[in-house]
């Protein structure tokens, strides 16, 4: 995680210098367009840590192991405020480019959904006390609540839809140094949501200390 | 000129949404680390 921690910062000044030096103009958008390279890779970082939520919300209800109820809560997280940069991001890129903050095209309609499913896991979570029964509900929450995740990304496929189309079959609708520097920013962002994910671990294993230090505390009482 | 100010505003946000997580995932670390050396004192003071 230390080789992580140093090498954030460095990829993201990499990414920074890729959207706003190397990336060339866009013709018909301009400067604005500059925004999907840091638009992108938010919504990625949110279907990643979606996917480790679904993952890890399996492996609680298979073993009731803490560790995996940890990793979930922490994902999801990570994943709801991505998902919220992901939304607010697209909303100021489509004032200028579609002329309203907002449409209810398939694409953003399913992403408003899927946020809105995290935020009912986070919500879910805060109101149940006993533990076990916390991960277990929010672990079926985060076991359904992923469906909308390919729904959202075949959205622009299935439906009419007003959102740019960028990988269409096997191919991407993109200039070769416009997808460079969508790569150097898309791993940029997974080194950015490893670090994340890792201190939020941290943060679960601390809250686990002092539940056992409570527990002992109470047991000598 | 005009459209920069939503690139700006873009950008702003997503650098404030990832600073202000990372502070807070600090702030709370801080909160409970002073929470489990209260707890151990505690606990040794209660064992001794």
């Amino acid at each position: 995680m230390t080789v992580v921690r140093w090498l954030v910062p460095l990829a993201m000044v990499a990414a920074l210098f890729m959207a706003f030096v190397f990336a060339p103009t866009e013709a018909t958008m301009g400067d604005v367009q500059r925004i999907f390279y840091f638009h992108v890779p938010s919504a990625w970082v949110a279907f990643m840590a979606f996917a480790v939520v679904f993952v890890a919300s399996i492996q609680w209800l298979r073993t009731r192991s803490q560790r995996w109820d940890a990793l979930a809560v922490s994902a999801a997280e990570i994943g709801v405020l991505f998902a919220t940069v992901a939304l607010v991001t697209g909303s100021i890129w489509a004032k200028p480019t579609w002329g309203t903050w907002w449409d209810w095209d398939p694409r953003l309609t399913s992403t408003l959904i899927l946020w809105l499913i995290y935020v009912s896991y986070m919500m879910l979570r805060s109101v149940i006390e006993n533990p076990s029964k916390r991960a277990s509900l929010s672990a079926v929450v985060g076991i359904v609540g992923f469906v909308d995740v390919p729904i959202v990304f075949m959205s622009i496929r299935w439906w009419r839809t007003i959102h740019p189309v960028v990988i269409t079959g096997n191919s991407m609708n993109l200039d070769p140094s416009m997808l460079l520097t969508l790569m150097v920013c898309l791993a940029a962002f997974t080194l950015l949501f490893v670090h994340l994910l890792g201190m939020r671990l941290a943060l679960e294993q601390q809250r686990e200390e002092v539940n056992l230090l409570r527990e002992a505390i109470l047991y000598e009482e | 000129m005009g459209n920069l100010i939503y690139l700006f505003a873009a950008y702003t946000i997503i650098w404030l949404a990832a600073l202000l997580y990372s502070f807070s995932i600090g702030s709370r670390q801080k909160s409970l680390e002073r929470e489990i050396e209260t707890l151990k004192a505690v606990l040794a003071e209660r064992t001794s």
